[in-house]
């Protein structure tokens, strides 16, 4: 959830926490180990990411809020009854596979915050607009901020009610969610719904430290859950997710989607094919492994928003390993909401107004 | 209260934070410092144009200066146009926890106040049954607030003050003898104002007595009755203020002074220590002196 430093390069970001950790795995489990791997590859930077290759977006939509008077910085809105916020795009570490990895490193001031919150209120959103995504970047990074914007929020925007916060803190520097952040969720939670949105992608992310985190999180009220990510050579393999489920299950952690990787440029050598994340999905869910309480649902990131692989979404593939996906989002419906919104050209509007896209496979 | 944080930070973390560029080497910043006391890995802040780079000694020192400068290998540099307010805002964001928010058992809080969400209130406080307090203002220990007293969030009320007690007013009746003046005017306190230990603040007569937003008042401070103290002026330790004194915007009244009833004080203006003030003071000027007599002015 990071960006790029402004000299246009995703820099590697490796946080003292994960560095050490990285080093205890490899002593223990060796190098070409999965334990070790596991981490080391979702954070180490490697020349295969400037490799020139078939994924060539450099975001994962486009979706920026214009205000009638002012373009508010670090909103976006894709979904008719959510806002997503980007408060911060600093993290802790910077995973390689970021779909934000193109975007502006900013951090917004108390000024830009309060009027976030102020638009989040305008009285046209009121009947639809009823929760907030705070992500970045990572929110919690900057809890003194980040509870300045929530307690505005409340203030001056009444019709949010759940407010869901995208962080790998936890995993990448649990020294770091401390009683700031926790106060954010003590002081606030008899106003609105907290959600902690996290992504944990193998089951050797789970430190003690991170587990006591969570723990602490979860016993103020907050609900936890994990959108995983499919990535070749970390856990794209079935034993690799069933314990990484498991694990969550036991911790009382959530499970939303499990990602294909996108398709954004220097993420080729993470991408699997679609065929083979349903495989995986289906072993995953249909051979009672795990609990169907720990059950995530597949899904793409395309570029005009998330699609489930349900019957009948799959149209067909072309010669240029792009499938063609049909999706039940209206146009009509999205223009409503975000009038700034424009048609990726990826995308076509189908004769019963429904939205369809291009969705360029992996290899295997 | 404030404790340190024990935290690990890289530099170009903190040149993210205020939106601008890292100049040199990012490495991890442990801590803050001051300038008189350098350590590694530490977070400082240059105002002195005059001050050496060459003079810093340890390796991995992160400085944030209104001017660029060459920079050695174990310094990287940050340019701001207000260095320490920078420094500041690492210091609170990142450096800095704050005391948890809680109300005592130990404090009595009439029933009919009204407290807003997220108030702290301390150790053995007061607080009677015509008192509104807003959003995340913090009461500290011992700390009375009486009378019709309203407010505003984000303000801090330190130690042992005493807000809208009884007034001192007396009339003399026929016989000579002082008859009291009973005070039943509003204190109106608004958002983002400091009051210091040890401060009293006079219930007011009939009218209102009020802090405007962001004044900032020090320990062992008197404020009479129906006062008003217009936004950002600062009010340092041990000034006295009588009674009906207006004090205008972004003014700074120095330790000790003294200003007499009826006064009016114009904006931007500065009453040097000790002064004691007798006429009114026009804006932009400054005042030293007993009695307060004009020293400059600052346009």
């Amino acid at each position: 959830m990071a960006g790029i430093s402004k000299g246009g390069i995703f820099q590697e970001k490796i946080s003292p926490f994960l560095k050490n950790k990285m080093e205890l795995l490899r002593k223990e489990y060796g190098e070409d180990s999965e334990e070790f791997n596991a981490l080391y590859l979702q954070y180490k930077k490697t020349d295969i990411e400037n490799v020139p290759e078939a994924e060539n977006n450099r975001r994962h939509w486009e979706a920026d809020v214009n205000d009638s008077e002012t373009i508010i910085h670090g909103l976006e809105r894709l979904y008719n009854q959510s806002l997503v916020i980007e408060p911060t795009m600093i993290c802790a570490a910077h995973c390689r596979y970021c779909l934000r990895a193109n975007y502006e490193i900013f951090t917004l001031s108390e000024e830009e915050l309060l009027n976030i919150a102020k638009y989040c209120g305008k009285e046209e959103f009121h009947e639809n607009l009823s929760e907030v995504l705070i992500t970045g970047g990572d929110p919690l990074i900057v809890p003194k901020r980040l509870r300045y914007l929530i307690e505005s929020i409340i203030e001056h925007a009444p019709n949010i009610r759940r407010i869901r916060i995208g962080t790998r803190l936890p995993l990448q520097d649990p020294n770091r969610i401390d009683n700031d952040v926790f106060e954010i969720f003590r002081r606030n939670k008899d106003k609105v719904r907290f959600e902690i949105a996290t992504q944990i992608n193998h089951s050797v992310e789970f430190f003690p430290e991170t587990i006591e985190k969570f723990s602490l999180i979860r016993d103020l009220g907050v609900t936890i859950y994990s959108q995983n990510v499919i990535l070749k050579g970390i856990n794209d393999n079935i034993n690799a997710l069933i314990n990484l489920y498991k694990k969550m299950r036991e911790l009382g952690i959530e499970a939303h989607y499990l990602f294909h990787s996108v398709p954004m440029r220097g993420m080729h050598h993470f991408r699997t094919t679609v065929q083979k994340g349903l495989d995986l999905i289906k072993e995953l869910t249909n051979s009672g492994a795990i609990s169907g309480r720990v059950k995530p649902t597949y899904a793409l990131m395309t570029d005009i928003g998330k699609i489930i692989l349900y019957d009948g979404v799959i149209n067909t593939k072309n010669d240029k390993n792009q499938i063609l996906l049909k999706s039940s989002y209206k146009y009509e419906d999205r223009i409503k909401y975000n009038p700034n919104w424009k048609i990726p050209n990826t995308a076509f509007v189908d004769n019963n107004g429904y939205l369809s896209v291009w969705y360029l496979d992996g290899e295997e | 209260m404030y404790r340190i944080k024990n935290l690990e930070i890289y530099a170009s973390e903190i040149a993210e934070f205020l939106n601008q560029e890292l100049s040199g080497e990012n490495f991890i910043v442990k801590n803050p410092a001051s300038i008189n006391n350098i350590k590694e890995n530490s977070l400082l802040f240059i105002e002195n144009e005059k001050f050496n780079i060459e003079k810093i000694a340890v390796n991995n020192v992160l400085v944030i200066s209104k001017l660029s400068f060459k920079h050695k290998n174990n310094v990287s540099l940050i340019i701001s146009k207000n260095p320490k307010l920078d420094f500041l805002r690492i210091l609170n964001e990142f450096f800095i926890e704050n005391d948890i928010y809680k109300i005592s058992d130990s404090a009595k809080i009439d029933s009919r106040a009204k407290i807003d969400r997220n108030v702290s209130i301390g150790e053995n406080v007061v607080i009677g049954a015509d008192v509104i307090i807003k959003n995340n203002t913090q009461i500290l220990n011992n700390v009375v607030i009486n009378g019709s007293v309203e407010i505003g969030s984000n303000c801090i009320i330190k130690d042992n003050s005493t807000i809208g007690g009884i007034g001192y007013d007396f009339e003399t009746d026929e016989n000579g003898l002082p008859y009291y003046y009973p005070h039943i005017g509003k204190i109106i306190i608004e958002d983002n104002v400091w009051i210091g230990s040890n401060t009293s603040i006079e219930s007011a007569s009939l009218d209102n007595t009020i802090i405007h937003k962001h004044v900032k008042i020090d320990d062992l401070v008197q404020i009479g009755c129906n006062c008003i103290i217009n936004k950002s002026s600062m009010i340092t330790a041990g000034v006295i203020v009588s009674r009906n004194v207006l004090i205008g915007e972004n003014c700074w009244i120095a330790p000790n002074a003294t200003i007499i009833e009826d006064i009016k004080i114009g904006d931007n203006v500065t009453v040097g220590a000790g002064s004691v003030v007798l006429n009114d003071l026009e804006n932009d000027s400054v005042y030293v002196g007993n009695p307060a007599y004009l020293l400059k002015t600052k346009k």
